[in-house]
């Protein structure tokens, strides 16, 4: 259950940049009792626990039917009967303006956008984050030169993700990933097309 | 639902995990006491996921590859 390295990677590199429009089509559905962030979180469960990826060829929409059988097991199991939430015409609809080629970002613009995110730290989480990241120092090193314990360096790198985790839940990132362009609707993922609520 | 935990709550744990995960080895009382934590609730589990390939995007201000000018 606890993801390998390897996924981690791959969930950067292929679904984090998608996150945003996720949640922008999440929140209009609207589903009784689960918020975005519970659906999201549950998204990513199920892809870090998958046995492989190399059967993902489209992780846009992949990423969008994981999430789409998730409000399903939800509404099956509070018995809900009108679901608005998931219908297939809109689920073809899903657009992900961050993947169209006009508007890919560039790396250097990711790392502009990720010195942005950065900037807006606290001060010390900021630092913490210079020192480790940037300079490469060890969390021991960056204890002494900071002149505080390792566990306050550890609490400011915790400290640091979780400010990026809402920052990209809010606007996103770009990555390689998001440039490739998009070419499939949610039905050509897995070849099939797929009733409300089959899966 | 009401004494569900927050996802924001759970964010906050799986930060914690991640950032400590990239910068040592853990504890073999914080390896069992992240796996009980994950075993507890998916979202946790999908939380530290996200967590760890959060971690693993910024490191990439660290070392810009050269496809990256």
């Amino acid at each position: 259950m606890r993801v390998e390295n390897e996924r981690a990677s791959w969930l950067a590199q292929h679904i984090l940049p998608l996150e945003p429009s996720l949640r922008a089509w999440l929140a209009r559905r609207r589903v009784v009792g689960l918020e975005v962030d519970d659906i999201v979180q549950e998204a990513y469960a199920r892809l870090a626990a998958l046995d492989s990826v190399e059967a993902v060829r489209n992780p846009h929409a992949y990423f969008l039917q994981t999430a789409h059988s998730i409000i399903c097991t939800h509404l099956r199991r509070s018995q809900v009967v009108s679901i608005r939430a998931v219908e297939d015409t809109e689920l073809s609809r899903f657009e992900c303006p961050e993947a169209s080629p006009e508007r890919r970002a560039s790396d250097r613009d990711e790392l502009h956008r990720i010195g942005e995110i950065v900037a807006s730290f606290p001060k010390q989480v900021a630092t913490v984050f210079m020192l480790r990241r940037i300079e490469g120092l060890s969390q021991r090193d960056t204890a002494q030169r900071m002149n505080v314990s390792e566990s306050t360096v550890e609490k400011h790198m915790a400290k640091g993700i979780r400010l990026f985790m809402d920052a990209i839940a809010r606007s996103g990132i770009s990555s390689r990933g998001a440039s490739k362009p998009r070419n499939a609707n949610i039905t050509e993922s897995d070849g099939r097309s797929r009733k409300q609520c089959a899966d | 639902m009401a004494d569900r935990e927050s996802s924001a709550r759970i964010d906050d744990a799986a930060a914690l995990w991640a950032a400590r995960i990239d910068a040592r080895p853990l504890s073999a009382e914080e390896e069992i006491e992240l796996d009980r934590w994950l075993s507890a609730d998916v979202r946790r589990q999908g939380a530290f996921a996200r967590a760890r390939a959060i971690s693993i995007h910024m490191a990439r201000a660290q070392a810009p590859g050269p496809d990256s000018r």
